[in-house]
């Protein structure tokens, strides 16, 4: 009981020292990140799972099963990776506290199982997440910031909506009573997430927010941040099978979509973010194995965000010319060679086990996400490396950290069977092949951005949570 | 009958946020949606009764259900502080370029 409280409690109190005592910064974030991980390791090696009820039967309850625990790794190791950019460079001390209270409102996010006290460490989550969004105060963040806060506060109405109607049919607030509850609060419930969760059309939000900002604000909001709408997504995916089809649905449709984006984007960074739309949607589509996804997205996708701000430029085409430093390109390298699922990588344990969970009606649309996936990083994966001095932005710890979990757990997962590493080649190849077919030269198409205006962005979230709500009322 | 009218309120702040082109009012119109919220809180703990829900022996009728009441406390406090971060962020964006059409202002962002 004491460590899963001192997960939470520890890096929320540790923060107001930190801040008291600025020099703190040097020792605190690391023992934490540190006890995070060691924890989750040993959860997720024992195989434990267990429920913690503080004060009586109406309490909050606590639920650190090996989902929560896969999750807390990815907060921890996205974490470290952060902090090991971080010291080097000229960041305050305050913004080292900030990341830590980071971390301990994303712990409290991923062992909530009580449907008010996820709403309040969510909240607290945005809030924290939008200082870091707006930190250095230019135009540009603090439009950014607002915009993310304003949008997030719309889906957790909804949220809130939902969560009185389960009190009122069933007399609790905890997660499994959902089931039990009318289906048109269960929708409620789910839009709200999927706004937080960045999934589907409900995330139009997340290419800006997720682009504009810094690069280590940019690692943890698509590292971590993103997933505290997912967990409880597949939380409730377990419980009844009519929410799991909702949950695979949607996690379809935001693979497509997110790829469907990704293929038009010719800046680096929004190019990651729309990645990131349909790795969530991976996620999603197999709910049983979606925590080991996260992970293995989570971890790759920071090392990139990390690895991108090393570069000279954010446009692909100039990259394309001027080539890119042979560091930074090889930690890119790695990680989109494990988001493509390619052998003794993370991400190809986490996509064997997803693949081996999706249903036959999801495999043809999950499979063209996959060589769409290789399709958009072989934009990065073909630029030119060059020999140059390395590039200031650049944080030689932080990727090879990152990329060492990343190796570490796709050599002690597996699998080592010959059709599976055959298949994972066979797609990346198939994607690699798309890309030289001509699917690059999408890029010089500009999209309109109205899609992503403040309202049209509000409006199109309550047309999908109509949707929702008769796909759910309907028996 | 007053669930109804809640829930009217909720969607008015909705249809504010979605048809007011001026930023601020666009904020307000949210904490209108919030108000909303916190009455539909209030009325479910009204079901079981009105009366304060304090320990007293041989208590004359029936008191409220003390959970919801408790819990939109914390949802209220959330709501204000989110509330004034917007406006702090709106204010200073006013300032840098005279204007509240949120429109106008994404324009400005648009490369």
């Amino acid at each position: 009981m004491i460590p899963v409280l001192s997960l939470v409690l520890g890096p929320l109190g540790l923060s107001i020292f930190c801040i008291l005592l600025p020099r703190l910064v040097a020792v605190v974030p690391a023992a934490v990140y540190g006890g995070t991980a060691g924890w989750s390791i040993w959860m997720i090696y024992t195989r434990q799972s267990f429920q913690l009820r503080l004060l009586d039967t109406i309490g909050v309850t606590l639920l650190a099963d090996s989902a929560a625990a896969y999750l807390l790794l990815t907060n921890a190791a996205v974490s470290l990776g952060v902090m090991l950019y971080l010291r080097p460079k000229s960041y305050p001390p305050f913004f080292h506290t900030l990341v830590l209270m980071l971390h301990g409102g994303l712990n409290a996010c991923f062992l909530s199982y009580d449907l008010f006290n996820l709403y309040v460490v969510i909240e607290l989550t945005t809030i924290i997440a939008f200082v870091l969004v707006i930190h250095p105060l230019e135009d540009r963040h603090i439009w950014n910031g607002l915009r993310y806060i304003f949008i997030s506060n719309i889906g957790m109405v909804f949220y809130l909506i939902g969560t009185i109607m389960v009190y009122e049919t069933t007399g609790s607030f905890a997660m499994q009573e959902l089931s039990r509850a009318h289906p048109a609060a269960a929708a409620l419930i789910m839009g709200g997430l999927l706004v937080k969760g960045g999934v589907f059309i409900p995330g139009f939000w997340l290419p800006l927010a997720h682009s504009e900002a810094e690069a280590p604000v940019s690692a943890l909001l698509s590292g971590v941040v993103v997933k505290i709408g997912v967990l409880p997504l597949l939380r409730f995916a377990a419980l009844s099978e009519s929410l799991d089809h909702m949950v695979r649905l949607m996690g379809v449709g935001s693979a497509l979509m997110g790829i469907g984006l990704a293929l038009f984007q010719k800046d680096v960074k929004r190019l990651l973010a729309c990645s990131t739309l349909s790795q969530v949607g991976f996620i999603l589509a197999a709910p049983p194995v979606g925590a080991f996804f996260a992970f293995a997205h989570g971890v790759a996708k920071s090392s990139l965000f990390l690895a991108v701000s090393g570069l000279s430029s954010r446009d692909l085409n100039r990259l394309q010319s001027s080539g890119v430093q042979w560091q930074v390109w090889s930690a890119m390298l790695l990680a989109a060679l494990s988001i493509c699922g390619m052998p003794l990588f993370g991400g190809f344990s986490a996509k064997v086990a997803a693949f081996e969970q999706i249903l036959s009606w999801q495999r043809p649309f999950m499979a063209a996400a996959a060589v769409g996936t290789a399709a958009v990083l072989s934009r990065l994966i073909f630029l030119k490396p060059v020999f140059e001095p390395l590039p200031d932005g650049f944080a030689r710890d932080s990727a090879l950290l990152l990329t060492g979990f990343l190796l570490i757990t796709g050599v002690a997962a597996g699998p080592y069977l010959r059709p599976q590493w055959l298949e994972a080649i066979g797609i990346t190849a198939a994607g690699c092949g798309v890309h030289y077919a001509g699917v690059r030269r999408l890029a010089r198409i500009r999209l309109p951005n109205r899609w992503e205006r403040l309202e049209d962005i509000i409006g199109m979230t309550c047309v999908v949570l109509l949707a929702l709500m008769i796909l759910g009322v309907r028996p | 009958m007053i669930k109804t009218l809640i829930l009217a309120t909720i969607l008015i702040g909705l249809l504010g946020v979605l048809l007011k082109p001026n930023l601020l009012l666009k904020i307000l119109a949210m904490d209108v949606m919030s108000t909303g919220i916190i009455s539909l809180f209030v009325l479910a703990a009204s079901r079981t009764g009105a009366r304060t829900p304090t320990v007293i022996p041989n208590p004359p009728d029936t008191y409220a259900d003390p959970l919801p009441q408790a819990v939109v406390l914390t949802a209220i406090v959330i709501g204000f502080s989110v509330l004034a971060v917007l406006l702090v962020c709106a204010t200073t964006i006013a300032k840098r370029f005279p204007t509240l059409n949120a429109k106008e202002i994404e324009s400005h962002f648009d490369r």
